[in-house]
């Protein structure tokens, strides 16, 4: 058994070295909630901060400053707008560093004032890779209609860590941090209600297929650390956008 | 009866999504309390009365465990699958 894959999930956990799992599991709604830290020394990014109400932010917080001193948080990826993933910004700009930036993509970026969010907006372009202090190279790409139209993943290049925001998630009351052998039908659950267009989800999974995987973290869901090609596979096999 | 077999892989689909949902115990709970007749794979051996109730009690089943959400996937997973079949369901 991996070291790392021991946890308690009332409490923050170390997926990979320097990278926590910071969410909760919402088994009522059956939407686990996923946000990330990646802690690189001088730049600590927070992915997708989620839900602002207070049964869920208060986990989330808890659990971010039990890994980092939130005042470091950077940089804070919104792979999208939706409020699972953005509402809770305004939140952490209160604890974060006051010169913290929002990254996100260009089609997303009008709606982050929406949150009353006053940070700084860095948009990138698909395929763009983000140097960290350290040398560490993030790249963002772009997911357009996977399933927002300014929708896209982050790519940690030296753990090989997918940050997939809703690629991959999954809709499961029966939640477990990493993937079990159910999760696949869990996977199918969420995605096939909530994409809306076959063509985007390939053209998603051309770009991913070109990538170095070990593994996929959503932000809803579980974390996929093996057999990524079976998902891969079964991705490409799922028919979305049919409930019109 | 020509289309049994069509509702059997309805149900089995159904059941075995639910394992991802639910878990494989509650999801075999489920198959079970709508009167379905399952082996420990999901696989449905048989059904009581006709297809369309038995895939509206499963369904049903499934919404009382997992709320709205799981009864749009069962929806369109059913659909899917009656589609292959030449089953026409009920509005569910």
């Amino acid at each position: 058994m991996n070291a790392f894959k021991t946890y308690d999930e009332s409490k923050a956990h170390e997926i990979v070295e320097g990278i926590y799992w910071v969410g909760f599991a919402d088994r009522k709604a059956g939407f686990s909630n996923n946000p990330y830290i990646l802690d690189d020394g001088e730049d600590v990014i927070l992915f997708d901060p989620g839900s602002r109400a207070p049964e869920h932010f208060n986990i989330v917080k808890e659990k971010v400053c039990s890994v980092v001193e939130p005042e470091r948080i950077n940089y804070i990826v919104a792979h999208h707008q939706d409020p699972d993933i953005c509402a809770a910004i305004p939140l952490f700009e209160e604890i974060a560093n006051p010169r913290v930036k929002i990254i996100t993509p260009t089609r997303a970026a009008p709606f982050m004032r929406y949150y009353d969010s006053i940070s700084e907006v860095i948009t990138v372009e698909d395929g763009e890779p983000f140097s960290l202090k350290s040398g560490r190279i993030l790249t963002f790409v772009h997911t357009p209609y996977v399933h927002f139209a300014g929708s896209m993943v982050t790519y940690d290049e030296k753990t090989k860590t997918v940050f997939s925001s809703d690629i991959f998630g999954g809709f499961s009351i029966d939640w477990n941090l990493y993937a079990n052998e159910n999760y696949l039908e869990a996977f199918k659950a969420f995605t096939e209600p909530y994409l809306g267009s076959k063509l985007a989800l390939d053209s998603a999974l051309d770009k991913l297929e070109t990538i170095a995987i070990e593994r996929i973290c959503p932000q809803h869901g579980s974390i996929i650390d093996k057999d990524i090609e079976i998902y891969m596979q079964a991705a490409r096999e799922l028919e979305v956008g049919t409930w019109v | 009866m020509s289309n049994q077999n069509g509702y059997l892989a309805i149900l089995t689909a159904i059941v075995q999504r639910q394992f991802g949902v639910l878990g494989t115990e509650k999801a075999l709970a489920g198959a079970k309390e709508a009167g379905l007749e399952v082996l420990d794979n999901g696989t449905v051996e048989s059904f009581e009365g006709d297809g369309n109730s038995a895939t509206e009690k499963l369904i049903e089943c499934y919404v009382g465990y997992a709320g709205v959400t799981a009864k749009i996937g069962c929806i369109m997973l059913a659909k899917k699958i009656a589609g292959e079949h030449d089953i026409t369901l009920p509005d569910l």
